[in-house]
């Protein structure tokens, strides 16, 4: 009975604070239609605040528990919640799925990148509980802490308040009519955008509340960890479907009490060790699982055709061209750059073979994957595990499951190309074989792992992808009739679940395969102490070890070759039908198309890249951690730089790669260069340094994530002129003098730095020099040379035009109505 | 006289169609002016426009004198622009007294708002906790028609007010829309069912395919309808 | 039987309210029937239930004998029900012609005796297409660049490589000029002529009164009137919908 009691308490309290987080998304989620995914961060943010004003050894510190709290919840945190409706989340309304969710997640990272500035170092920071540790009472034999009781007392207060903001102040009853019918609101004289404001400070200031609550439960303050914290409130919000309070309120207690209850059970997971880390886990699967129960909206007419989001394709000889350019000039590249260059390049390269993942999906397909890098992170592990690791006997039962694996990918992708029965059978059965020619052949049946092989092998890779696509394919099986916000939110619930049962998994688990081997034919201890060696390729007697070099190029090639495949895969009757169904998925059923089967199929090739691109990243850096480099919040930011880069085109994955992996530190490394140089400006460099390695990546999506095309296509228009035939002398030119100082730089005539000062302005300069001269030759076509510097008159028409292209308008204003009326 | 909505050669869609193309129309203190004409003639197109809700590509609004093209339409409502739009003119999950206090955001007190509206609709009074949504569809726009009423606009624009009511109700709510242009307000009516409006209405138009084919007295324009509605 | 396409008091409420109420209809083979009715009568609500987007409250809809209210919408696109939307669905990150063509890569994966039939011949097939609708000028312009009128010839197109034995077409003329129109009745007739039933909305009454055999009038959900153009154009009842109420 004591137990019951102190573990529901323990209970009722985290569910009471998950209730107030969630009851903060949903009032932001139902007036600005936009899903907070920087709820959680904001909590973190407020908690840590609260911590410094408190007790910090440096600034505040000392601050009296009162005057702290209402500073960081009634100052700080509307605030916070004013500036990001005001800054980045006004005008999200009309854009696209995909942009709705990207900015919010850049907010997010821009949070955990402050956060990490500013409380820097490994100093441990203790919130103490309200009235201290020990301040508690009891029932019976079970003590409850005072802090417990006021989080108890708070949400139970905070939802009396609610209650009455939202049905009996103006304020709240404007918050619900713009939810009812926002146009309707303008047309009362009411003012949709100030109460969008009074919302999120609102739902700000109930995001503080929980961090503030939440932050002395954990021990020890972390950013990462705190931030996690709150987003299991998202899971109660999507209880009362992101609209219904009450039953956000019971859901978050649900998710409390479920947590605390299991933690009993199995004595905080000491029974099944291998669950252990379900104690955190918990509300992310409960949240999978509320998703798929949740009624879905029925296909109907859509209205999204007002978002314009058109990508074009590149013909397949274009593509070829641009990546044999692509692998010359990494190569020449590798000639003058240094290892550590080469090494950020690589992986650039992979993680942009990563990010080809989300080319298809999101982009080609339309459906949202926040778990990227968990499906690498299970390619890398599975590479590791099946053909170098330890653990995997391998044998005839790895063959069998090798070949098993292939039939089912085969299964599952092959009929979404049009292939159907005797045809489907051969290609199935073919595809199936010469996997497992290549796994008898390349790699041989006998002997076991990392003993005996020292380098990641092709069939390695080719089982990362089979079983990477296969996971993609579970799990996209019940998410199949989700899209959008709630296809995000499962998979993002996944990416936590893999980061928690998966990268922290410390348990040997065996599996046997029937009629094969004996009885324990796998047995995997998947993470082994927190990390594995994943040794590089080897073939044709090169040594990727130690060359850094060949892996730049094998890598670059091999993102070529995927790349024209994604392309060709675009072009080809696959591609157009996935097209279909991102456009009007209404008029795909009207056509007969069966979308389950589709979408399984493109989320299990999805899958597949992106298990292919983890085990060659993994290979490349040579060891993988629990916490580097397949995380959700890495698998957050490579999707957000995706998208900033133009997720609908292969230009986007590489430039999301690239960076996401060397922009941001090479600015970094560039101002504390200079920071080390010039000792008198070394505050301004050093802070330089930090803002581009700490909020570089969430800037960048902040700024450029409501582009919906993207920045790499733009740049690739950019130079689209130098085609014309006109300009050929520019181009050529252009690229003489590059190759000129490229070579330069082979003879060391020059060090890196001149190199770049001479060939990127040579670069950018010719898609310049080539539109000045068509402007040029236009102008001189316009105008006779008689009419020069004689001015038009401009008509009535004209001058009205201006006048509406500009706006301009006579102001109206409140104190006219009188005269209007009389 | 000045008029006090005026449409200068307005060209106005979305995207880039174009719904209306090259209107102009105006509406003086006291007049009902109904627009009338079939489905997807750009009828309540015009009427975005004159609240505010649509930005013309080309042309004009002016109100009272004054160009106002690009003003917000809550900035319009609170100068006297009164907008009933179609068929959802109230706040379905608020309540009958929270639909009434939305109300006050242009100026009148809550207080007003209520005598007038029970005044006016006494069956409404008995309702004031209910939901908006789970009133009759009369009752509905009785609610909406508060507005127009007691917030003292100095134009009502009028969107489809028959719109799935009962001939008897729609008879009574237009008694009240010619009351209130008897107190000097300008009420630009749209409607598909004609007949009804052309009875109160001082002027009327017929709109087809984006444009004011015909301009009138009602008894004139009658003769246009059946050839313009049914071909 | 050889009405085919029935709908039996097919009732739609939206929470409280009724959009659709006890409508039975049923399209006759080789006809064109024309469905007109005032602004919310409850025409594309009544379309959705037949194509399976929208699932009834009450009532049936039966196809060929065979009760079809709860088939899934790509299930019954495959027993021959096609349809286009008032509110545009194009794919609109393809050029025409490759909305045509994907529309045919679809239908042959599970119309797959059709396969043998077109096979290489899907060139041909597009190229029979695109010249009945008219739309081989803007053949390689993308989607959501062409003008409205074309844009429905699109979607006309696109519902037509399923070969469907009924085709439910939502207002295809709006958006078209005067002459767009006229072209387009023949067209309607030409497709008639061939075999395929239509089942037309449409606001445009002089494309509704000049091809269509039959038309059904919907006011509040309900049919209030069925007959031929010329009995509908002197219905009492009718007359009184489009035009308003006698006041009493």
């Amino acid at each position: 009975m004591t137990e019951f009691i102190t573990f529901t308490v323990v209970g009722l309290a985290t569910g009471a604070i998950y209730s107030i987080a969630s009851a903060g998304l949903v009032v932001t989620y139902t007036t600005s239609g936009i899903f907070n995914f920087a709820h959680g961060a904001i909590g973190m943010f407020s908690a840590f605040l609260y911590w410094q004003l408190r007790w910090d050894d440096g600034w505040g510190g000392s601050w009296p528990a009162p005057i702290a709290l209402l500073f960081v919840l009634f100052v700080a945190a509307p605030i916070i919640g004013i500036i990001l409706q005001i800054v980045v989340m006004r005008g999200l309304e009309a854009t696209s799925e995909t942009t709705k969710l990207v900015i919010p997640i850049a907010v997010m990272l821009g949070f955990i990148g402050i956060a990490n500035w500013v409380w820097q170092g490994a100093e441990q920071r203790i919130p103490k509980p309200f009235f201290g540790r020990n301040a508690k009472w009891s029932i019976g034999d079970a003590y409850i802490t005072w802090h417990q009781t006021i989080i108890v007392i708070v949400a139970v207060l905070l939802a009396v308040a609610l209650r009455f903001l939202l049905f009996k102040t103006k304020i709240g009853i404007t918050m619900r009519a713009v939810v009812d019918n926002t146009s309707l609101v303008e047309l009362n004289g009411g003012r949709p955008n100030r109460a969008a404001l009074q919302s999120w400070a609102i739902g700000s200031i109930l995001a503080a509340v929980a961090g503030v609550l939440i932050s002395p439960l954990l021990g020890g303050l972390g950013v990462l960890a705190l931030t996690l914290l709150v987003v299991n409130a998202y899971a109660a919000a999507i209880f009362g479907k992101l609209r219904n309070l009450p039953l956000t309120f019971i859901g978050g207690l649900v998710i409390g009490l479920s947590v605390s209850y299991w933690n009993w059970i199995s004595s905080t997971g000491q029974k099944w060790p291998w669950l252990s880390e379900l104690r955190t886990t918990l509300p992310v699967v409960i949240l999978f699982f509320v998703l798929l129960l949740l009624p879905q909206e029925k296909l109907r007419g859509s209205h999204a055709a007002t978002i314009r989001e058109r990508f074009a394709v590149p013909s397949i000889q274009a593509s070829l061209v641009w990546s044999s350019i692509f692998v010359v000039v990494v190569s020449a590249l590798s000639l003058i750059i240094t290892d550590k260059w080469e090494s950020l390049l690589t992986r650039g390269l992979t993680m942009g073979i990563i990010a080809l993942s989300m080319v298809l999906l999101t982009g080609y397909a339309g459906e949202l994957n926040l778990a990227p890098l968990a499906f690498a992170g299970i390619g890398a592990i599975s590479a590791f595990q099946f053909d170098v690791g330890s653990a995997v006997e391998t044998g005839p039962g790895f063959a069998t499951l090798i070949v098993l694996l292939a039939i089912s990918f085969g299964v599952l992708v092959f009929p979404a190309f049009g292939l159907v029965r005797s045809r489907l059978f051969f290609a199935v059965v073919s595809f199936a074989f010469i996997v497992f020619i290549l796994v008898v052949f390349f790699d041989g049946t006998t002997g076991t792992g990392i003993a005996s092989r020292e380098s990641m092998s092709l069939s390695g890779l080719v089982v990362a992808a089979l079983i990477s696509g296969s996971i993609g394919a579970v799990v996209a099986l019940p998410a199949l009739r989700l899209r959008g916000l709630y296809l995000a939110l499962a998979t993002f619930a996944f990416a936590i679940f893999v980061d928690r049962m998966v990268y922290k998994q410390r348990e040997t688990l065996t599996f046997d395969i029937p009629l094969i081997g004996d009885n324990e034919d796998v047995s995997i201890n998947i993470f082994n102490n927190g990390a594995l060696n994943i040794p590089r390729p080897n073939f044709w007697r090169i040594n990727f070890a130690e060359k850094q070099w060949a892996m730049l190029i094998f890598v670059s090639i091999i993102f070529c070759i995927f790349s024209v495949a994604l392309i060709q895969l675009r072009k080809s009757s696959y591609g157009r039908q996935l097209t279909a169904m991102k456009d009007s998925p209404a008029a795909c059923a009207t056509l007969g198309m069966n979308m389950r089967r589709l979408k399984l199929s493109v989320f299990t090739l999805a899958a597949a890249i992106a298990g292919f691109g983890g085990a060659l990243h993994a290979s490349n850096l040579r060891t993988i951690q629990e916490d580097y480099p397949f995380t959700i919040w890495e698998g957050l930011a490579l999707f957000m730089l995706t998208v900033v880069g133009g997720i609908g085109y292969v230009s986007g994955a590489l430039f999301g790669g690239i960076i996401y992996a060397c922009a941001f530190i090479v600015m970094g490394d560039f101002w504390g260069k200079l920071a080390e140089d010039w000792g008198s400006f070394r505050w301004l460099f050093t802070f330089l340094q930090d803002f581009f390695l700490l909020l570089g990546p969430a800037l960048a999506g902040i700024g450029l994530g409501r582009n919906p095309s993207g920045v790499g296509s733009q740049i690739f228009d950019g130079f689209r002129i130098l085609k014309k035939k006109d300009h050929r002398t520019v181009l050529v030119c252009g690229s003489s003098l590059m190759i000129l100082s490229w070579f330069f730089r082979v003879i060391e005539v020059y060090n890196g730095w001149v190199f770049i000062l001479t060939s990127l302005p040579i670069l950018f300069l010719m898609p310049l020099l080539a539109e000045a001269r068509d402007r040029d030759v236009k102008s001189r076509n316009d105008t006779l040379i008689e009419m020069a510097g004689i001015e038009y008159d401009f008509s009535d028409e004209f001058i009205s035009y201006i006048d509406a292209e500009l706006s301009i308008t006579s102001d109206f204003n409140v104190d006219e109505r009188n005269t209007l009326n009389e | 006289m000045i008029p006090l909505l005026s449409l200068q050669r307005i060209t106005a869609g979305y995207g880039e169609i174009s719904i209306l193309k090259d209107v102009s129309m105006e509406l003086f203190s006291g007049q009902i002016y109904a627009l009338l004409g079939p489905n997807g003639g750009g009828k309540s197109t015009t009427l975005k426009v004159c609240s505010g809700q649509l930005l013309p590509t080309k042309g004009e609004l002016i109100i009272a004198g004054k160009v106002m093209n690009g003003s917000e339409p809550n900035a319009l409502a609170r100068a006297g622009i009164c907008t009933i739009p179609e068929g959802k003119g109230i706040f379905p999950n608020l309540t009958v007294r929270e639909n009434l206090l939305m109300m006050t955001s242009s100026g009148v007190s809550i207080e007003a708002i209520e005598e007038v509206t029970y005044r006016r609709f006494p069956q409404l009074s008995s309702r004031t906790n209910q939901l908006a949504g789970t009133l009759s569809g009369g009752e509905q726009q009785m609610l909406a028609m508060s507005r127009a009423l007691s917030t003292n606009p100095a134009i009502l624009l009028l969107d489809e007010l028959s719109m799935g009511l009962a001939p008897l109700i729609v008879g009574q709510l237009y008694e009240i829309v010619q009351q209130i242009a008897e107190e000097g307000v300008a009420i630009l009516v749209v409607e598909q069912f004609a007949n009804i409006v052309l009875e109160i209405a001082t002027t009327a138009g017929i709109m087809t395919h984006g444009k004011l084919i015909k301009e009138g007295i009602p008894s004139e324009i009658q003769k246009y309808l059946k050839h313009a509605y049914l071909g | 039987m050889n009405e085919f396409l029935n709908l039996e008091n097919v009732s739609v409420y939206f929470g409280g309210h009724i959009a659709v109420n006890e409508v039975s209809l049923a399209i006759d083979p080789g006809t064109i029937t024309g469905l007109i009715g005032p602004n919310g009568a409850g025409k594309t609500t009544l379309f959705n239930v037949i194509s399976g987007l929208l699932t009834p409250s009450s009532g049936r809809v039966l196809f060929a004998d065979e009760d079809i209210t709860s088939l899934a919408p790509h299930k019954r696109a495959r027993i021959g029900i096609g349809r286009t939307f008032q509110k545009l669905e194009l794919f609109n990150s393809l050029s025409v012609i490759d909305n045509i063509r994907v529309s045919l890569e679809i239908s042959n994966q599970w119309n797959s005796s059709r396969t043998e039939i077109l096979g290489s011949n899907i060139s041909s097939e597009i190229d029979r297409i695109l010249d009945l609708t008219g739309l081989n000028s803007v053949r390689n312009s993308m989607a959501s660049e062409i003008p409205t009128g074309q844009a429905r010839l699109v979607e006309l197109a696109r519902a037509l490589v399923l070969s469907p034995s009924i085709l439910l077409l939502d207002e295809p003329a709006s958006g078209q000029n005067d002459e767009e129109t006229e072209s387009f009745g023949l067209l309607l007739r030409e497709l008639c002529d061939s075999g395929i039933s239509i089942f037309l909305v449409e606001h445009d009454m002089s494309l509704v009164m000049n091809t269509c055999d039959l038309v059904n009038v919907l006011d509040f959900g309900s049919v209030i009137a069925k007959g031929t153009p010329e009995e509908i154009q002197e219905h009492e009842l009718v007359i009184e919908a489009y035009l308003g109420f006698k006041k009493r």
